[in-house]
C-alpha cells in the first residue's frame, strides 16, 4: 500500500512538474520569438522592449534606502519546529509605481504592478549583520528586499496598449521586467524547463512501472 | 519484473508528438508575429498615403491665400503711389503701415511643420522595417534549424 501511494505521488508530481515545465517553455518561447522593438516602434500587442528605466517621483526602498520604481521587502524569522530551524515569513510588502523606459528612439510608460514575474536587483541582510534595524534578542531575522532600479538597462515583455497619445505597458500574459539581459533569460528559462521536463518524465516512468508492477501488470494491460 | 520495452516505446512516441506540436505551435507563433509586423508596416504606408497629401494640399492652400494677400497689398500701395493729394498720401502712408504691419506670415511655420511630420512618419517607417527585418530572421532562424526543416517551410524574405 504504501509503495502504491509513493508512485501515485510520483505521477502527481511529475504532472505538476510537466505543467510548470510548460509555463517556463511559454515564456522560454516568447522571449525568443519575440524580436526586440525599437520603443518608437511599438505597436499594441505582445512586445519586447530594452530600455533605461527613469522616473520623476521614484519610491524609496526601505532596506537598502535605494530610489526606485517599486520594491518588495519581506522579512523572515528563523523559528524551531518539531525537529528542524526553517526561515517563517514574518512581513511582506510590496509597492511600485509606473516608471518610463527610454531608449534611443522614444520612451515608454510601464505599469509594473500587474507583472507576473519581476526578477529585479536583490538585497538580502541578517540580523546579526544589520546594525541599525531593531533586532528581536529572542529570534534571528532576515531581511530581503528586491527592487526594480532606476537608471539601469531593463529587458521588459508586457501589452502594450495605447492610452491618450501614447502606448502604455500594462499587463499581459507573461509581463516580465528584470535588470538581466534577454541571453540569460532565455538560458534560465530554457534549462529550468529542460530539467523540470526531463525530472517529470523520469518520476512519471517510475510511477507508472511502479503502479504496474504493484497492480499486477499483465492484468491491467491485458497481457501486453 | 515487468517488461518496460512497450511503456519506453509508447513514452518516446508520446515525447515525439508533444515535441511535433511544441514546433508547430512555435512556427504559428513566429508566422502571425511576422504577419503582424507586416501589416504595422502597411498601417504607416497607408496613413502616409492618406495624410500627406491632404497635409500638403492644406499647406498650398494657405501658400497661395497668403501670396494673394502680398500681392493685393504691393498693388495696393503702388496705387497709392500714382495718385492723390499730400494729405492723402500721407493719410494712406499710414494706413499701409499698419495694413502691412498685419499679415503675419505663416507658410513658413506649416512647411516646417510638414517638414517634421513627414520625417517623423519616415522614421517610424524605417523603425518598423528594421522590426520585420528582425522578426523575419527570428522566424527564419527557426525553420531552417535541423530538424525543424524537415517540415520545409519556406523562410520569409527580408525588406
Amino acid at each position: 500500500m504504501y509503495a502504491l501511494i509513493v508512485s501515485v505521488l510520483c505521477i502527481i508530481t511529475s504532472l505538476v512538474l510537466g505543467y510548470i515545465g510548460l509555463k517556463q517553455l511559454r515564456l522560454y518561447n516568447t522571449m525568443n520569438n519575440l524580436a526586440t522593438s525599437p520603443i518608437n516602434a511599438i505597436t499594441a500587442g505582445q512586445v519586447e522592449v530594452v530600455g533605461m528605466s527613469e522616473c520623476e517621483t521614484p519610491l524609496t526602498s526601505p532596506l537598502s534606502a535605494t530610489p526606485c520604481a517599486g520594491y518588495r521587502y519581506s522579512v523572515y524569522k528563523r523559528v524551531q519546529t518539531k525537529d528542524k530551524t526553517e526561515w517563517k515569513i514574518v512581513s511582506d510588502q510590496k509597492k511600485a509605481i509606473h516608471f518610463v523606459l527610454r531608449d534611443s528612439t522614444g520612451k515608454v510608460t510601464v505599469h509594473p504592478s500587474k507583472a507576473k514575474l519581476i526578477v529585479m536587483n536583490k538585497t538580502v541582510m541578517r540580523s546579526n549583520t544589520l546594525k541599525r534595524a531593531k533586532v528581536n534578542r529572542y529570534g534571528r531575522y532576515k531581511f530581503i528586499e528586491h527592487i526594480i532600479p532606476l537608471d539601469t538597462q531593463l529587458y521588459v515583455i508586457g501589452n502594450a496598449q495605447v492610452k491618450g497619445d501614447n502606448y502604455v505597458i500594462m499587463q499581459g500574459d507573461d509581463y516580465v521586467i528584470t535588470d538581466k539581459s534577454e541571453q540569460n533569460m532565455v538560458q534560465q528559462y530554457f534549462l529550468s524547463s529542460l530539467s523540470s521536463f526531463i525530472v517529470s518524465i523520469l518520476l512519471l516512468l517510475f510511477g507508472i512501472i511502479q503502479t504496474l508492477n504493484i497492480l499486477d501488470w499483465h492484468t491491467f494491460l491485458g497481457g501486453l | 519484473m515487468i517488461n518496460v520495452t512497450p511503456i519506453i516505446v509508447t513514452a518516446c512516441i508520446i515525447i515525439v508528438a508533444i515535441y511535433i506540436i511544441f514546433v508547430y505551435n512555435n512556427y504559428v507563433q513566429l508566422r502571425n508575429l511576422v504577419d503582424k509586423s507586416q501589416a504595422n508596416i502597411d498601417v504607416l504606408l497607408q496613413q502616409r498615403a492618406d495624410e500627406i497629401p491632404k497635409l500638403v494640399d492644406i499647406v498650398k492652400g494657405y501658400t497661395k491665400h497668403e501670396s494673394d494677400v502680398l500681392l493685393s497689398l504691393t498693388k495696393l500701395r503702388s496705387g497709392m503711389k500714382a495718385k492723390g493729394s499730400q494729405h492723402d498720401k500721407t493719410t494712406k502712408t499710414v494706413n499701409m503701415l499698419i495694413v502691412e504691419a498685419y499679415p503675419n506670415l505663416k507658410a513658413n511655420k506649416n512647411f516646417l511643420k510638414l517638414q517634421t511630420r513627414m520625417t517623423g512618419l519616415e522614421t517610424k517607417l524605417a523603425q518598423r522595417r528594421s522590426f520585420y527585418n528582425d522578426t523575419v530572421t527570428n522566424f527564419n532562424n527557426y525553420v531552417q534549424r535541423v530538424p525543424n526543416n524537415l517540415l520545409r517551410i519556406p523562410p520569409r524574405e527580408l525588406f
